[in-house]
């Protein structure tokens, strides 16, 4: 298996600061491949509650969606179907237990019972993870989840759901999809973040089945799960933060567990091969004489336990203002994309709390800093928002009539990054 | 556990005479290289035995402290070649730099024939120190296979040029600067330098000579008119270089060279400007190895004066003699005080051998 990993950084730290900041892009080469052994389990998670009735035409796209997404699962990928309202059902295997092995006839008997599912009742969301934690209790290799919901987690205190992430952690990740526009962004984010996942918006239920085949595909395409990025920094060191910033932006800061010998884990979720991500990571280390030259971090992406790419994170001090100056552009590029995101999701929230002010002067400051990365996936969304007058300076005018799928969808793909192109400065 | 991709189907399998998943015989340095890598990895190191670092107790795995991040102490930090009593060379770090961009070569031939390269690379490039080192080595062979000067820059600055560049966006292309001289037994010297490595002649009564011109910005400001050398070298852009070697440097462009008679208890004198800078004049440079009873106190001299002074460059000294067989030390007056560089740290000499009794006897 080849990984590697390139460092990009200014390593040249002025007299009695110690914060260095780098770039690490990890690729997996596309030698990584599974293990013919790894056992995969997938379930498959969708949100049965009454609100799926409206219209009917949410629950039938559901059913189609799911029964298609059954049909597609390879011979040998353990999987279980689970329906969920104030409760969870486990409608496949109809024991309620482990997982089955995708089969011709379990494929049938799945598919049949994913067109019956018929809505009712609220949404409970922590009681489907904690029915998906128990199927996958007792199971190693590559977990992975698919929760689909229309709706808010309204049956039950907040607290439940924060406590069962906290149980599901490390067991399975786990993808969010929002359906509809009734869905609380910020709720499918926090699912995602905890249990290494992606959110993302589904804007109309015909568009489920499509959604669910492309979930398989990367699910099936994962060939190593157990890994973690881990960061040594010297003794008398501070991770400041690791946040994955390409293809998105996910703060790892809050995930790090102390891996001994002065390093810190922190899970990434699996990989496929020819995968690729880049991190920002920050340590502040003990100040060193000018003309010094220490190792900051080294960043290690570890596959069960083992260590597989190493980058090395440096300093060196010195008073020449002239070195120490320099930003490394891939850091300014991300550091950039980071408050892209930030603009907008603080933008959107202004807005909603009606202070126009604000949601003018950071959707313009988005606007800005999307069109100089050459975010352009990112302004299109924007401009279904603000009426852009000048991007270069960040002018613009909030639109008065915008569908709400538009902002949702805005702020649910606000953590979408770009690499440095070449209309980067 | 100890795992290896087998070559023949790609799948990992640990390691044996044969693979696991196909059952194909697995070549044995394969194995060997995939042992020797789990045993370093169990030991922190490529499987040498780490070393310890004294400082904070860890050890040394890859070049940097596993415990406090320091990085493990580099040979050319501190370079010394004492050729014989009328040949040597010191090499050093300094205090302000990371790294010994500075190189040089020596060498005699046998018939007497004294050869020294200094290159300093240049820090805004990308790996100085590859370019300053290969283009030194490329320089001397030149000489000693019996080529000029003119050949010498040539061989240099080829071997800059070859240094791997990949397009950087703040550091240029590899690039150093050139100075040599080839010095006969018979005291016919020439000197060669593009950039701003200097050359000295130091007389037996203690005064200094300027062999070299600078190829820098403030040499150019000076030669133009536009600035006294005071106001020059005052100037933030002085030690800007003009002319240097890598893929960047201009072919028309050809060492500076200089002949000159060199007298038998005369001294040559190569450095860098990590040397020069504590001692500008070239009296200053005499004053510096004044007492000093061969080529390598010579050397060593003028590298601890840099370093006393601060240290802010690398610090780069060869010191010649016309013959090996030559009588010591260099003849200057007694009296002559040491310059004191700003900031210099008191009494920065005191290890510096000013012995009376070998001071001339005419």
């Amino acid at each position: 298996m080849s990984f590697t990993a390139t460092v990009h950084q200014n390593e040249y730290v002025p007299e009695g600061s110690g914060e260095v900041h780098a770039i690490v892009t990890v690729e997996a080469g596309a030698d990584v491949q599974a293990a013919a052994a790894m056992e995969r389990n997938l379930i498959l998670i969708c949100d049965t509650s009454g609100s799926m009735s409206n219209p009917m035409s949410k629950i039938m796209a559901a059913r189609q969606a799911m029964a298609a997404a059954v049909n597609e699962i390879p011979d040998g990928v353990r999987f279980a179907l689970i329906a969920g309202d104030h409760e969870a059902e486990v409608i496949f295997p109809t024991n309620g237990h482990d997982p089955l092995p995708a089969d011709a006839t379990t494929r049938a008997a799945a598919a049949g019972l994913a067109l019956q599912l018929e809505p009712s009742g609220g949404t409970a969301i922590s009681t489907w993870l904690a029915a998906a934690r128990e199927l996958f209790q007792g199971h190693e290799g590559m977990n992975l989840a698919y929760l689909l919901t229309d709706g808010k987690n309204e049956s039950e205190p907040e607290s439940n759901l924060v406590e069962e992430l906290v149980r599901c952690s490390g067991l399975f990740q786990c993808d969010t999809r929002g359906v509809g526009d009734a869905w609380v962004v910020e709720e499918l984010r926090r699912i995602s973040h905890a249990l290494l996942g992606e959110v993302d918006i589904v804007r109309e239920p015909e568009a489920m089945a499509e959604d669910f085949q492309a979930f398989l595909k990367r699910a099936l395409g994962k060939a190593v799960a157990n890994v973690s990025l881990n960061v040594w920094a010297p003794v008398g060191s501070t991770i400041k933060f690791v946040k994955q910033v390409a293809p998105n932006i996910e703060d790892l800061s809050d995930r790090g567990a102390d891996a001994g010998k002065l390093t810190t884990a922190f899970p990434t979720g699996a990989w496929s091969g020819g995968e690729s991500r880049d991190y920002h990571v920050c340590v502040t280390v003990p100040a060193g004489a000018v003309g010094e030259e220490k190792l900051a971090a080294r960043v290690r992406l570890n596959v069960d336990g083992e260590d597989v790419s190493n980058g090395l994170v440096r300093a060196i001090w010195t008073d020449d203002t002239a070195l120490t100056t320099r930003i490394d552009p891939q850091v300014a590029h991300y550091t950039g994309q980071a408050e892209l995101a930030q603009a907008i999701q603080e933008g959107l929230a202004a807005r909603k709390a009606g202070d126009e002010a604000t949601a003018t002067v950071k959707l313009g400051k988005a606007v800005k800093l999307a069109h100089e990365s050459g975010n352009d996936g990112t302004v299109r969304l924007l401009k279904k928002v603000v009426e852009v007058e000048d991007p270069n300076t960040g002018t613009v005018r909030l639109k008065k009539n915008v569908e709400k799928l538009d902002e949702m969808e805005l702020d649910t793909r606000s953590t979408r990054t770009v690499r440095v192109s070449a209309k980067g400065s | 556990m100890a795992l290896l991709t087998c070559p023949h189907c790609s799948q990992e399998t640990a390691l044996g005479r044969f693979c696991e998943a196909c059952g194909e015989d697995l070549p044995a340095e394969l194995v060997g290289a995939a042992e020797a890598r789990d045993t370093g990895a169990d030991a922190g190191g490529e499987g040498a035995q780490p070393v310890l670092h004294e400082d904070c107790g860890g050890h040394f795995v890859d070049g940097w402290c596993d415990t406090c991040g320091s990085k493990q102490p580099d040979p050319r930090d501190h370079l010394e070649e004492l050729l014989d009593a009328a040949l040597a060379a010191v090499s050093d770090r300094g205090h302000r730099h990371h790294r010994n961009e500075d190189a040089f070569t020596v060498a005699r031939s046998e018939d007497g024939v004294a050869y020294g390269v200094v290159c300093d690379g240049v820090s805004s490039t990308v790996s100085p120190e590859v370019a300053s080192t290969h283009a030194a080595a490329a320089a001397l062979d030149v000489l000693l296979a019996g080529g000029d000067l003119i050949a010498a820059h040539r061989a240099a600055d080829d071997a800059a040029r070859a240094v791997p560049y990949t397009p950087h966006p703040e550091l240029d292309a590899p690039s150093a600067t050139f100075s040599a001289f080839v010095l006969r037994p018979d005291g016919h010297l020439t000197v060669g330098t593009l950039g701003d490595c200097r050359a000295y002649l130091v007389h037996p009564d203690g005064t200094g000579e300027s062999l070299s011109v600078d190829d820098s910005w403030a040499q150019a400001q000076v030669e133009a008119g536009t600035m006294s050398a005071e106001e020059a070298r005052a100037h933030p852009n002085a030690s800007v270089i003009t002319r240097w070697l890598g893929r960047d440097s201009i072919d028309a462009w050809e060492p500076r060279l200089v002949e000159a008679a060199v007298g038998e208890e005369d001294v040559v004198v190569l450095c860098s400007d990590g040397v020069w800078n504590y001692a500008p004049e070239p009296n200053d440079i005499a004053s510096v190895i004044k007492g000093t009873s061969d080529a390598g106190e010579a050397a060593l001299a003028l590298v601890d004066h840099a370093l006393a002074g601060g240290g802010h460059d690398n610090a780069t000294a060869v010191v010649a003699r016309p013959s090996a067989d030559a009588p010591t030390a260099p003849h200057e007056p007694a009296g002559t005080t040491i310059p004191e560089p700003s900031g210099a740290a008191p009494d920065a000499h005191t290890d510096q051998p000013t012995d009376p009794s070998e001071e001339p006897d005419a």
